[in-house]
């Protein structure tokens, strides 16, 4: 595929943005400026050349006005007219629902799909067609499955915002309820059993192409608050990184984005989706409306001179769902992102598939610091009248920024996968080790390639590299750690590769009883009493409570072991043990499988 | 003044914004000094790169 640059530009006609409405007062003035600002933000576009994606509201289908201002947007500039479930209150919704949520997901699904018949209703009674694209910040795989069943029209979805979990909870003063964390950050399509899952085929798509609610950068985002940073001008004012006015980092972001398509085929993508309320006429605390409404002219101008020198495509979203499934489908994603905002030349490779999410840290030689089991197709059902009303995170096994990682403060293990290596009683951690890597396909398999790293254990100096296969269609991560050299011929190094997992959402410990862990044909049920077993072959730990076996193995002769946690420390732990000498070669893999 | 994603209040006697959830008081000028504290973290903030097959590097 020729390098192809594929933007998405969405605008909502809001009328009544939820966190403006407060403040203005409601009422007209409010309704009219929101408009005014819909028509910037498209004029902006248009002067640029760039067609978008006019996402009504439902608020919006009752202003006759703003039906007709899209549909002569369409008429003259090939917009497409689609149909978003952000933007729900209005009077007619106030009325009938009698309720201040606004959040599609939330609502039980008996409601759910009460709105959206309405929403999509008097859609076809505005245009008198249906639309091709619908979204919110998140959209569940049960609503998925009944527009797909109502209205099959839909082909494309705004369907999650990434990593706007926790993180960005906290930083909205435990006030933003969007607490979905663990889903792809590019396109895909999502299976049935869940939205954050990609659809391994046939089998299990569910019809549609989600695209994720902005683009946002991959190691800010999940080392950070997880939105200032992304393709949306005034999250990044709001996260203060501009001097003046004068902000190369989104500039830079949308690059980087361009540039993953070296990883991917020659395919990227771009997504930028402002709602209304950023560019209020009031201003924001941390800038004025001029710098708010600068930044997205600017956003515009770039990326109309990307599509004036033939670097990037504008789509609208239904157009662009047709293209995804002509030339991604159920492919997997990759992406070596670099650190373009901390000045600290750090990289996160991170990989999505319809078995896993993961991300390995260059920082820590290459430790995976995240990690979604997908391949469990966890169906979990949210909303009111669930056990999940808010949270529709898909749950991780490693999560190392919530739950400890490498380091912890007093006691105990945290969530981190990586190896230890020692010689004459001395030990380190690969995570110790800060290196970089580069990135190649091979053979269908991605194979990313960690620059060496020393390690100095008393008398002995090793250096050792570390490498990543990560096959299309596989369950698998294949981790090779190669002996270069040692400083004394003849000397062995003790390998071992070891994962420290949990399971979760949060940072918060969940109950461990119902886990086994099996070495060899010893198993243990989980009681939190620190034991270990040592077996010879392969080690595993059924997680019942997020229908996940992970194990790993390595040559059949290995050593291997398994560590339960205690109460202050709830973690298990995996292990395979190998003495490598120069020029010796470990090689490991770690595998998900579903477990009932 | 807008209430929206502020997390200080103002006291009119005292001339001074404050924090609801910590004890941090100070005036204005005290505020948007402490602002750029949000900053310091961004050590790239104003540079901007070039990204080809070499990596990426910053443009001159």
């Amino acid at each position: 595929m020729k390098d192809t640059f594929i933007l998405n530009l969405v605008h909502r006609p809001e009328l009544n943005p939820e966190y403006a409405e407060k403040t203005a007062g409601g009422g007209k003035g409010l309704e009219d400026e929101s408009i005014d600002i819909f028509k910037l933000q498209q004029r902006l576009a248009h002067e640029n050349g760039l067609k978008t994606t006019i996402q009504m509201t439902y608020s919006s289908l009752f202003s006759q006005y703003v039906v007709d201002l899209a549909k002569s947007d369409h008429q003259k500039y090939g917009d497409e007219i689609g149909l978003s479930l952000l933007g729900l209150p209005c009077r007619q919704f106030n009325e009938k629902y009698r309720t201040k949520d606004f959040c599609i997901w939330m609502f039980s699904l008996e409601d759910r799909k009460r709105i959206i018949d309405d929403v999509f209703g008097k859609f076809f009674e505005c245009f008198g067609f249906w639309p091709e694209s619908t979204g919110s910040y998140y959209l569940d795989a049960q609503s998925i499955a009944y527009i797909e069943e109502r209205y099959p029209s839909v082909k494309c979805a705004v369907a999650t915002c990434w990593e706007e979990g926790p993180k960005a909870y906290h930083t909205c003063n435990n006030s933003w309820y969007t607490l979905m964390d663990g889903g792809p950050w590019n396109p895909w399509i999502p299976s049935t059993c869940n939205t954050h899952v990609p659809a391994k085929g046939p089998e299990d798509d569910s019809h549609i192409v989600a695209i994720p609610h902005l683009s946002r950068d991959l190691i800010a985002c999940f080392d950070g608050n997880g939105s200032n940073f992304g393709t949306h001008p005034q999250n990044v004012l709001r996260g203060m990184v501009y001097e003046g006015d004068q902000y190369p980092y989104l500039f830079n972001l949308i690059d980087q984005y361009r540039h993953m398509g070296k990883y991917n085929g020659g395919y990227s993508y771009n997504m930028m989706f402002v709602g209304p309320g950023w560019l209020n006429k009031k201003g924001r605390w941390e800038a004025p409306y001029s710098l708010l409404e600068k930044s997205y002219s600017d956003a515009m101008a770039y990326y109309g001179n990307l599509k004036k020198e033939g670097k990037l495509c504008d789509m609208g979203m239904s157009e662009f769902a047709s293209w995804f499934r002509e030339n991604r489908l159920y492919s997997s994603e990759a992406f070596l992102w670099k650190d373009i905002l901390y000045g600290s030349e750090k990289s996160h490779f991170w990989y999505s598939s319809p078995s896993m999410r993961c991300c390995l840290d260059m920082n820590q030689g290459g430790a995976m610091i995240d990690l979604r089991p997908y391949e469990s197709k966890l169906v979990r059902e949210c909303g009111i009248g669930t056990s999940h009303v808010q949270e529709v995170s898909y749950p991780f096994l490693i999560q190392a920024n919530y739950r400890a990682g490498y380091f912890t403060h007093y006691a105990g293990e945290g969530t981190v996968k990586s190896c230890t290596v020692s010689y004459g009683g001395v030990k380190a951690d690969m995570c110790l080790c800060r290196t970089k890597a580069v990135l190649r396909s091979e053979d269908g398999q991605r194979v990313l390639e960690l620059d060496p790293v020393q390690f100095k254990l008393g008398e002995l100096v090793a250096d050792i590299q570390s490498v990543f296969y990560f096959r299309e269609g596989s369950n698998e991560v294949k981790t090779v750690r190669k002996v270069l050299r040692t400083s004394i011929p003849d000397a062995k190094v003790c390998i071992t590769e070891y994962m420290t997992a949990c399971y979760g959402t949060t940072e918060y410990p969940e109950p461990m009883d119902g886990i086994k862990l099996i070495a060899g044909d010893k198993t243990l049920d989980y009681q939190y009493k620190c034991r270990t077993v040592r077996a010879v072959g392969c080690c595993t730990a059924v997680v019942p409570q997020v229908e996940c076996k992970v194990s790993m193995h390595a040559s059949e002769g290995d050593e291997c072991f398994v560590k339960e946690g205690y109460a202050f420390s709830p973690m298990f732990t995996l292990g395979l043990v190998r003495n490598a000498g120069q020029g010796e070669v470990f090689e490991s893999w770690l595998k998900l499988e579903k477990a009932n | 003044m807008r209430d929206i994603d502020i997390d200080m209040f103002y006291d009119e006697d005292k001339k001074e914004y404050y924090c609801i959830r910590c004890c941090y008081h100070g005036s204005e000028e005290d505020v948007l000094q402490k602002n750029q504290m949000a900053r310091f973290r961004y050590k790239s903030m104003l540079k901007r790169f070039d990204f080809d097959d070499d990596g990426q590097k910053e443009r001159k």
